[in-house]
């Protein structure tokens, strides 16, 4: 097993609330991240600032996707990291599930997929729209992910440029997964815990339409 | 004159109205005014004279002035949506690009912070 230099993006867009409680449980399990602001309009800049390594701040809100991919050049290109995780910074994830991404990073995976286990208190509707998306993606794509909505993932400098997405928005996950699929990277599944706060957050019925789109697009353009 | 015509006449004369206004503020360049302002007096003339088109429509085979109005204004309406949607995306990716090289710089310059307080 090869060590890797591993950095975390995490993207934030008003998370004032949960942000600070996160940033310090990272700090115990990995003092390298990044916080991206997508131009938020409370005091997330100041918190990043405060107790993340590296702040960027997007002077606009421009989305998920966006605020990832400009956390993940940072990264690969100007901190020269071999792996990029991801998580999300309203502390739904326990950066106590960071080793099993580096472990599987370093075995040879190039993407890893972060999955919540089910006995989490995932709301009835969500988690059928999660199994939708998966189902969906395994019919146009040819491998059955569970929990594509989630947005713990891993992946190396190599996987980088094949799984560079255009979504700017939460579609992001779903096209990070289909472009594994079609690139045949060697990707990996973790299970991983999740802690709700706030359960109007995520995929819901007004999403499903979005994301049958979003699919049918991507599997026309790849 | 029917109601439809001075409908069709205020209208026009109010599009024409808000042409000069986006002229004089610089928004149009000469070619997109007189454009516009063309079109918008076409509209205003098939309103009030719409037996002037009973010709093509003729010979295009529409049965009605009417018919031939549709498909036209369709087809504008078309290349309009087409020309702006394009417009749109290529704004949203150039202010994306702006944004994000504006968090990298600033995040370039956190690194050579560092580095300065690492040597001292």
């Amino acid at each position: 097993m090869v060590k890797k230099n591993i950095w975390v993006v995490v993207p934030a867009f008003n998370e004032g609330k949960y942000l600070k409680t996160f940033l310090l449980k990272l700090k115990r399990f990995n003092p390298q991240f990044i916080v991206v602001d997508d131009g938020s309009r409370d005091n997330t800049i100041s918190i990043a600032q405060k107790y993340a390594q590296y702040a960027l701040r997007h002077r606009v809100n421009l989305g998920k996707g966006a605020a990832l991919r400009t956390g993940c050049d940072f990264a690969f290109s100007d901190l020269q990291a071999d792996a990029v995780v991801v998580m999300d910074g309203d502390d739904q994830h326990d950066p106590a599930d960071l080793s099993l991404f580096t472990r599987a990073l370093e075995a040879g995976s190039d993407v890893v997929f972060g999955i919540r286990e089910e006995s989490e208190g995932m709301p009835w509707l969500k988690l059928k729209l999660n199994r939708l998306s998966s189902f969906i993606t395994s019919i146009l794509f040819g491998a059955y992910i569970l929990d594509i909505p989630s947005g713990y993932k891993a992946f190396t400098k190599k996987a980088y440029p094949q799984i560079q997405w255009q979504a700017t928005n939460y579609a992001v996950e779903l096209e990070i997964t289909a472009r594994t699929i079609k690139q045949r990277l060697p990707y990996t599944t973790v299970c991983i815990k999740t802690i709700y706060h706030d359960m109007n957050k995520g995929f819901s019925i007004l999403n499903l339409f979005d994301m049958v789109l979003y699919l049918l697009k991507l599997k026309l353009a790849l | 004159m029917t109601l439809f015509q001075i409908f069709a006449l205020l209208f026009g004369l109010w599009m024409i109205y808000v042409i000069s206004i986006h002229a004089k503020k610089q928004v149009l360049s000469q070619v997109e005014f007189w454009f516009w302002v063309s079109l918008w007096s076409l509209f205003i003339v098939i309103a009030l004279f719409p037996a002037l088109l009973l010709g093509i429509s003729n010979q295009l085979y529409f049965s009605r002035v009417f018919d031939l109005l549709v498909v036209g204004a369709l087809t504008v309406l078309s290349i309009m949506i087409f020309v702006s949607y394009f417009g749109h995306k290529e704004t949203q990716l150039k202010l994306n690009e702006l944004i994000k090289e504006t968090a990298l710089k600033e995040g370039r310059k956190q690194i050579e912070s560092k580095k300065v307080k690492d040597g001292e």
